[in-house]
């Protein structure tokens, strides 16, 4: 069964304003739609959020009554965009956090609506699991595996910088562009990132995870990123969510950032343990 | 009890703009400016305590914005 953990991101800058006015869109390379799953099923497992401006509210829609209550407003959720710090301050508050999760189903999209303040802009990232997806075999793997064949741990640099475009992600940066430390034929398994500031979302891409994103959120009720997949993982005990890479693939790790603010550089650190062995194999 | 024995506190604002490098594989240096970070500071007696910082980019074009639409030029550093 061919495996996948999938972020996607939609937003919208310079909002129009009022009740549930305004709908975001996906992000380049994103899809709100669910794809054709093997299974036909695949869960939501965390969901964050913010509006750069102002206190917010979204409503997430889909077809399926299984996944989301009703089409009227679905699932509302606030984005208290105003508390510690005040707005500009907080870069991502939690919408959807583990254990809990949505179901969601093929076919299906994802609408997302939301009640804001003329000029905002509102960015809303996602990770969804799906059990089987066709054509993609995507690296993770689960605690018990990365400490058993654990070597050492490194932290390593990567500076991306979000879109100057709010809430579009910005150029890709190799994992290896800041900080060429990663060993060929060492295997490394993603725990967490730190970041300098905080940003909406911190996004990885490589054809070890079938070319799809998969990331977390850095924003200030979030900030203990460290272990962002070990502690989801560590939530979810029967899902592999640890990405797994070969150093001599860091070329092809690809960060970026999607953030509140235009042109935000995270400056982030990517927290992995080195294995000797690949740690999602078996 | 506290006293206030400071009833006028006077606050500075700092834009710490950002300098983004990336060498590219034919070694070549590229440079990009970002806006950085914005800093309130108080001063008190002489002493400069920094009270919140936030990313500049927003507040930085909306100034700019404001000035174009006004006509006005900056505002001294």
């Amino acid at each position: 069964m061919p495996r996948a953990v999938v972020l996607n991101s939609v937003s919208k800058a310079a909002c129009g304003g009022g009740t549930f006015a305004d709908t975001l869109s996906a992000n380049s390379g994103d899809s709100a739609s669910i794809p054709n799953l093997q299974s036909g099923q695949g869960k939501i497992m965390s969901m964050w959020g913010i509006d750069s401006d102002s206190v917010a509210e979204l409503a997430l829609t889909a077809g399926r009554v299984e996944s989301i209550h009703d089409p009227q407003y679905g699932v509302r959720f606030n984005i208290p965009s105003t508390a510690a710090g005040g707005a500009g301050t907080n870069a991502a508050f939690p919408l959807i956090a583990a254990p809990n999760y949505l179901d969601v189903f093929t076919g299906d999209t994802l609408t997302f609506t939301v009640t804001t303040t003329n000029g905002d802009d509102v960015l809303v990232s996602w990770l969804t699991e799906y059990q089987d997806l066709p054509g993609v075999q995507a690296s993770f793997a689960n605690w018990a595996s990365v400490q058993a064949n654990r070597f050492t741990e490194i932290g390593v640099r990567c500076a991306p910088v979000a879109s100057s475009t709010i809430g579009a992600y910005g150029t890709a940066r190799a994992a290896n562009a800041d900080d060429t430390r990663w060993t060929g034929g060492r295997w490394y398994a993603i725990v967490g990132f730190t970041t300098q500031l905080v940003v909406t979302t911190i996004s990885f891409k490589g054809p070890m995870w079938g070319n799809f994103r998969f990331g977390g959120p850095a924003g200030t009720p979030q900030l203990a990123t460290d272990n962002y997949f070990l502690d989801l993982q560590l939530k979810y005990p029967n899902e592999n969510l640890i990405p797994v890479f070969n150093g001599y693939d860091a070329g092809n790790v690809l960060l970026e950032v999607a953030d509140g603010e235009a042109s935000t550089n995270a400056k982030v650190d990517i927290i992995a343990v080195e294995c000797k062995n690949n740690p999602a194999a078996g | 009890m506290p006293d206030y024995t400071h009833p006028t506190v006077t606050l500075h604002g700092h834009h710490v703009p950002e300098e983004h490098r990336t060498v590219n594989t034919d070694g070549t240096v590229e440079v990009v400016q970002l806006p950085g970070v914005f800093q309130i500071w108080a001063e008190i007696e002489g002493q400069h305590k920094q009270l919140m910082e936030f990313k500049a980019g927003k507040l930085i074009s909306k100034i700019e914005a404001a000035r174009e639409s006004s006509g006005t030029s900056p505002s001294p550093q």
